[in-house]
């Protein structure tokens, strides 16, 4: 994607975004979304004026970097998979369980051939997480108390 | 109070109260490490454990931990972009590019001497200029509060060089972000789409790390080919050099820890604020300001410096007035009241040698702050070696354990990742991520101040104005926001100018 087109993208996504919070906030009564409103509107005029800038001058970012898409787009689906795939997970298994295959399976993911290595991490990092929360800190059970949640 | 403050340091001489500083000040550093725990989660873990110890010893302990966890957030910003804990997120701004041109060390040794450095200035306000301090910050109402707020989200400009339009869409993306959840005057909620977890707002420390872990990781995964930055030579030598180089920034030290005492003092604002503000000042008063975001030593020492300073302003009205001005004091707080001391006037007068005991032990934890920081930075830099496809996965695990920790609850997982494909998006569109954290920390005070200003004047702009000018410190505040509102338009323009040339 050019340099080009993605600032104009980001233009136009922003002045969507806005006029969506506008029109949310539109919904609410004066009194609690006056704030809201005026930010949505301050945003989508950046964005317009932005457009307008972009558009006439064909500026480019300011700090643009070349990005290898396909490694880009790789990355994005493994990262943001992997959060619905941990909890399913854990609801499946137990966080112990669950921790220990979700390790392996990033790491096997991004290359680690070795398996003892991958193991190895995986469990001194399931340890470590269970004696710095759960054991020691007891979050769980403290921040329930502290939080009232 | 000269006898007072000798009965305060003899309790000193009690090994028990250095034992309790040392595991303080170890416990604070792993607490700030570790994405998700803070400051005020580390104070409220330990208060059971204080109930078996005198007094002093468990309020030195809470201290140790109190100062270690602001600092110990910088070590996971420097090396890994992720600031630990809220108050380092300003730090990442210079400390991580430091870190990325082969010199963690130096930017881990920079940021711990600063950090030393602002929160014994910050105990040595408390301890002299704590009760005139305090009155001071009684005058403080809404209006005040309001222009605060304003004038944090006036250095959205200054954290926006080259990229100033979109660094403001990116705060005003933040204050949107702030106001989802109900509203505090009426009560009705806003952008919630009937998701429970999202009524009570945005928990800002999914947030954080939403923000900087996800797109982080995403980044690390994607080019993990070009692995780890090489080490600078100089970097592997002994950290303690660089405490010429922050002794040299002399006026940047003191600007610094002020901004953080008086951030601190005001109640709601923040240690994440008080960095931001400084980094702000620093980058104003700079002769270099284009090295700034480059890895500029004067804007590690600036964030690190003040957002430690905060701890001692935060203890100024506590202590004074039995007002705590963050989560963290208010923890505090109950930890004080448990052992039988009554926050006020009287604390000084009836219980003087376990508060004077305990501003000493502050000063303590500040001191061995320094070598026990540099021994742990020493170890964590070891983590830019670790290969990508290695560290990514365990980074990914403690964000979604951290931020699961703070309520228990997998839908604060969610919302990181969600919160984390926004901070992507902006990575991906060169969009600042700074204004977007700025915007969602200020955005609330900002509302609810305005809402309770307007709210004294009867819902009228025009008596509104009128309030500000006449009351001397929102004057003052005023005219401070326009300056850095002018002072942010003309650097944009040198900017605007240079790229240009």
């Amino acid at each position: 994607m050019s340099t080009f087109v993605r600032s104009n993208l980001f233009s136009i996504i922003t002045l969507l975004l806005g006029g969506v919070c506008l029109m949310v906030a539109l919904q609410y009564s004066a009194a609690s979304s006056a704030f809201p409103r005026a930010i949505s509107i301050f945003i989508m005029l950046l964005a317009a004026s932005d457009l307008i800038k972009s558009a006439r001058t064909g500026s480019l970012i300011a700090r643009d970097e070349k990005v290898d898409e396909p490694t880009q787009w790789r990355a994005v689906l493994l990262v943001f998979c992997s959060a619905p795939a941990f909890v399913g997970l854990v609801k499946l298994f137990d966080f112990e369980i669950a921790t220990f295959v979700y390790l392996v399976v990033t790491m096997a993911l991004l290359g680690v051939r070795n398996p003892f290595l991958a193991c190895g991490v995986s469990l001194s990092v399931l340890l470590t997480v269970k004696v710095l929360f759960f054991w020691l800190l007891d979050v769980t059970r403290t921040s329930t108390l502290v939080f009232g949640t | 109070m000269f006898e007072d403050g000798l009965l305060g340091l003899a309790t000193l001489m009690n090994p028990m109260m250095l034992l309790a500083i040392v595991v303080g000040v170890i416990g604070g550093i792993l607490i700030g490490i570790l994405p998700g725990l803070t400051s005020t989660l580390g104070v409220a873990l330990v208060i059971p454990v204080t109930f078996s110890v005198p007094p002093q010893v468990g309020l030195a302990m809470l201290g140790g931990i109190y100062i270690a966890s602001t600092y110990s957030g910088a070590i996971t910003a420097v090396l890994l972009n992720i600031p630990g804990t809220p108050a380092a997120v300003a730090t990442l701004l210079d400390g991580y590019p430091m870190s990325r041109q082969g010199e963690p060390t130096r930017a881990l040794a920079l940021s711990t001497f600063g950090s030393a450095v602002g929160g014994l200035i910050s105990v040595l306000a408390l301890l002299f200029l704590g009760p005139i301090l305090a009155r001071v910050s009684l005058f403080f109402g809404p209006p005040e509060y309001f222009l605060l707020a304003v004038f944090g989200i006036t250095v959205i400009a200054s954290l926006s060089a080259g990229a100033m339009v979109r660094g403001l869409i990116a705060g005003g993306l933040g204050l949107l972000m702030s106001t989802v959840g109900y509203h505090p005057l009426t009560g009705e909620m806003r952008y919630t789409f009937g998701v429970p977890a999202l009524y009570d707002g945005i928990p800002l420390v999914a947030a954080l790390i939403g923000c900087y872990s996800i797109p982080e990781v995403t980044d690390m995964i994607s080019r993990r080919e070009r692995d780890a930055p090489e080490l600078a030579r100089g970097d592997r030598a002994n950290p303690y050099r660089y405490i010429r180089e922050v002794l040299k920034q002399g006026t940047n030290l003191v600007r610094s820890s002020i901004i953080g005492v008086a951030v601190g003092i005001v109640p709601g604002v923040g240690a994440s604020v008080g960095g931001f503000v400084a980094y702000d000042t620093a980058k104003r008063a700079s002769k270099t300001p284009e090295k700034f975001g480059k890895g500029s030593s004067e804007g590690v020492v600036a964030c690190e410096t003040a957002n430690n300073a905060v701890t001692g302003g935060t203890l100024v009205p506590l202590l004074t007035l039995g007002i705590p001005g963050n989560p963290v004091t208010a923890v505090m707080l109950g930890g004080l009241m448990i052992h039988g001391l009554q926050p006020g006037a009287e604390l000084f007068t009836a219980n003087a040698d376990i508060v004077f005991g305990f501003v000493f032990s502050l000063i303590v934890s500040n001191i061995i702050l320094v070598p026990i920081g540099l021994i742990f930075a020493k170890y964590c830099v070891q983590i830019v070696r670790v290969p990508k496809s290695i560290l990514a996965p365990i980074i990914l695990i403690l964000s979604i354990v951290g931020t699961y920790s703070i309520r228990s609850s997998f839908d604060d997982v969610l919302i990181m990742f969600a919160i984390g494909a926004i901070g992507y998006f902006c990575q991906r569109f060169s969009v600042p991520r700074a204004p977007l954290v700025l915007g969602l920390v200020l955005g609330g005070l900002a509302e609810s101040e305005l809402e309770r200003s307007l709210a004294l004047v009867g819902g009228n702009y025009a008596a509104f104005a009128v309030q500000i000018v006449t009351r001397p410190i929102s004057l003052c505040l005023a005219l401070l926001t326009l300056y850095a509102i002018y002072q942010g338009y003309v650097q944009h323009k040198r900017h605007s100018k240079l790229l240009d040339e």
